[in-house]
């Protein structure tokens, strides 16, 4: 059980370094004797007053792809921001319960939080480049990691941008600013930005919300691509989308997850009456 | 519906009256300001520095002297360089001419402006020069018409008297006509023959700024004060800049306990709002007597120091207030230790709106007198200051004593230069702390 209040944040957040490791006493999913790489048990939140997640009990499988859907408001978002603890920043934010990743609790106290943000890639609801230039953006990963090598930087740009499906836009304007770029290039930047660290699991919100229907399928080929190398957890409000990357799906409605299971299932013989009428479209 | 609209249309129009009657009051004032110093102080910055002959060979006829007496509203012809310009002779009397061998050597002017003027009288020595009048300020109001286009007032050419009086010795002059010289005036049987018309050269000059006041503050430029100030404000900001830069971080960033934070932020605001006399005791007690820094360049910009840290730290904290949650987030999400977040991201984003606390600071720095006064700025102390250690001369200061303590009158005029100066080094320190505001911004781009 975690209390957590706000700018409580020990002033250096580097402590004593313990690195998560995968494999020690991970758990299983209950379907299909997957390892479950991130793990909820009764996890509930509160901003302020306000309970938005509500024991919560999640698995998601390993180097598999997991859709959460619902309507919005319903705690998606503030779900996926759970796991690389970035409601932290966020003031009055209570959380208990517990979170896993590869088996370690992610509250504890001597975790090494930077190594786990690192490893944990997170691709935010709102576009949010960093006011520096296209190149800077993606590079910022590594240069953080103190990786300065101007050639090694250079080609693990291209290739991010290339696999996020923007490069052809900015590759003659490199060093432009981040904040130039359209809402939906914003969007693939950060794809990119969050690729280039080469994180173990990558938290997508709505990676594809402003985006037209071709740079939709590139993004959809490119998570077809990670599959069986890294675990995403992606949030969309795209059934469609849901259905044709996803291996598993879990259902929120109102900070309750109301279903989880194969994809395949949950889309043809749901088990809960609101899974069944969410995806028919008659709510949210 | 259309009434309505027409309602709202008036409200629309009104608000925008309103707008635009603000900028136009701050329009005004702004103007006004800049006229009236511009005004005031513009004289120090102009200088009689050389003589300009416009013209020769004038022809003055049928200006008849008797006695020494030019006899009033006569009509005279003038040929200038041929050209002839035929005018009438009004409201002058000259009296007492001397002519030796053709040359007016003295004359007095009676009865200008009847009650005005009496007895003053210009001198005239070939050669040597030299107007003299008993008291200049009699002279404002003297039309010399002897000459058109030479005759303008005299206002100015007391000015010079006053503020340059120097300068005057080494013009070659017979008469100062109101911003114009004769020269070589030939007079035969009473009649003005020949004359040469030199106009004063006037030109702006710097000589104000990088000469040292002279003969008590009434004459000369003001160095060493300009240098006293521009140590004393950079200094302050040399100090007071990272600190109150870092300190905002700790504060918006860090804050920890939140009471303790509480405490130190109203502590902060109450600071900033303490009046600057009151840091320049505080500087007196503590960098000048307890620290035993004496009267010095160090006490002075410690003191604007301690009295700018707070702005500084108010404009940084909003600052960095203003840069927004997901820009942090995207940071710490890659991974960032908060340090790399915050000098990666927080402050390249925050700087430009940093520096712009930072130039209200610099323009507090550098105009405060009340807390140097006793803590850095001699009364008067020409030569340069030697160390940081030493007293210096600081522009509001000097102003503020020319004001006070001055009696001259051309003092006012120096006063004014001294505020266009103040200004001026503002203005210079703050350009470049605006210009590498644009570098950041252009750079960035929200
Ligand atoms: N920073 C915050 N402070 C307070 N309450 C918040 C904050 N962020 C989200 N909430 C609340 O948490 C609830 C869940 O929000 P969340 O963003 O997780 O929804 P979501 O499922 O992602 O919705 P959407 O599909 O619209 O993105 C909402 O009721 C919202 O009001
Ligand atoms: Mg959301």
């Amino acid at each position: 059980m975690v209390d957590q209040s706000p700018k409580i944040e020990p002033v250096i957040t580097v402590n004593s370094g313990l690195v998560i490791k995968r494999g020690e006493n991970m758990q299983t999913l209950p379907i299909g004797h997957l390892t479950a790489a991130v793990h909820t048990e009764n996890l509930c939140l509160w901003f302020g007053d306000n309970q938005v997640l509500h024991d919560v009990c999640l698995s998601v499988a390993e180097k598999k792809v997991t859709a959460m859907i619902g309507p919005s408001g319903c705690g998606k978002s503030t779900m996926l921001r759970c796991f690389n603890r970035m409601n932290d920043l966020i003031e009055n934010t209570k959380i208990t319960g517990s979170i896993k990743v590869y088996g370690s609790d992610i509250f504890s106290r001597n975790l090494d939080l930077c190594d786990l943000r690192a490893r944990i890639g997170m691709v935010f609801q709102k576009p949010n480049p960093f006011p520096k230039t296209i190149f800077e953006n993606v590079a910022y990963g590594l240069r953080i990691k103190g990786i300065n090598d101007r050639r090694q930087l250079n080609e693990k740009v291209e290739i991010c941008l290339r696999r996020a499906w923007i490069w052809d836009e900015v590759k003659d304007r490199l060093h432009h600013s981040g904040l130039s770029l359209s809402g939906g290039q914003q969007q693939r930047l950060c794809v990119a930005r969050a690729l280039a660290t080469d994180p173990e699991i990558l938290l997508l919100d709505e990676p594809t919300s402003a985006l037209d229907p071709q740079s939709t399928a590139k993004i959809e080929e490119l998570l077809f691509e990670l599959k069986n190398q890294v675990t995403v957890l992606i949030v969309t409000h795209n059934i469609g989308q849901a259905g044709r990357v996803s291996d598993f799906t879990a259902f929120l409605y109102l900070g309750r997850l109301v279903e989880f299971g194969t994809t395949e299932k949950i889309f043809t013989t749901p088990e809960q009456p609101e899974t069944e009428r969410y995806l028919e479209g008659k709510f949210g | 519906m259309n009434r309505k609209y027409s309602v709202r249309k008036i409200k629309e129009k009104l608000g925008l009256l309103l707008f635009r009657a603000a900028i136009v009051i701050s329009g005004i004032f702004l103007v006004m300001f800049a006229v009236m110093i511009i005004l005031r102080g513009g004289s120090v910055f102009i200088k009689t520095c050389a003589v300009n002959e416009i013209a020769d060979n004038y022809r003055l006829r049928n200006v008849i002297i008797k006695n020494g007496v030019i006899i009033d509203n006569k009509k005279y012809d003038l040929s200038i360089n041929g050209k002839i310009i035929k005018g009438l002779l009004k409201k002058g009397m000259a009296s007492d001419i001397e002519i030796k061998d053709d040359i007016i050597n003295e004359m007095k002017i009676l009865n200008l402006q009847a009650d005005r003027i009496e007895n003053s009288y210009a001198r005239i020595n070939t050669g040597k020069s030299a107007i003299d009048t008993g008291n200049p300020e009699l002279l404002k109001n003297i039309q010399f018409c002897i000459i058109e286009g030479a005759a303008a007032e005299l206002v100015e050419a007391s000015e010079y008297i006053m503020s340059g009086g120097v300068e005057i010795t080494k013009i070659k002059t017979n008469l100062v006509f109101t911003g114009g010289f004769l020269e070589n005036i030939s007079i035969k049987n009473g009649i003005i023959r020949k004359m040469k018309l030199v106009k004063p050269l006037r030109r702006f000059s710097l000589h104000f700024i990088f000469a040292s006041p002279e003969a008590g503050m009434t004459a000369g430029g003001i160095f060493p004060a300009l240098i006293g100030t521009f140590y004393l404000t950079i200094m302050a900001m040399l100090l007071a800049f990272p600190i109150g830069v870092l300190a905002a971080i700790y504060l918006n960033e860090y804050a920890w306990p939140p009471r303790a934070v509480q405490i130190i932020r109203t502590a902060i605001n109450t600071l900033a709002g303490v009046p600057s006399i009151v840091y320049g005791l505080f500087g007196m007690a503590v960098f000048v007597n307890f620290l035993a820094f004496q009267v010095s360049i160090l006490s002075g910009a410690l003191t604007l120091a301690v009295l700018v840290l707070p702005i500084i730290i108010n404009a940084s904290e909003e600052a960095l207030k203003t840069v927004p949650r997901e820009m942090r987030e995207a940071s710490l999400g890659l991974g960032a230790t908060k340090r790399q977040m915050i000098m990666t991201v927080v402050l390249p984003a925050a700087l430009p709106n940093i520096l712009t606390g930072a130039i209200i600071a610099v323009g507090r720095a550098a105009g405060e007198t009340a807390p140097i006064l006793f803590t850095a700025a001699a009364f008067y102390f020409p030569g340069l200051p030697e160390s940081i250690f030493s007293p210096c001369m600081a522009l509001p200061y000097q102003i503020y004593a020319l004001m006070t303590e001055g009696t001259a009158r051309v003092q006012t005029s120096i006063a004014y230069g001294a505020s266009i100066v103040l200004l001026l080094l503002v203005l210079a320190i703050n350009s470049s702390a605006i210009i590498l505001r644009g570098i950041i911004r252009k750079k960035r781009q929200w």
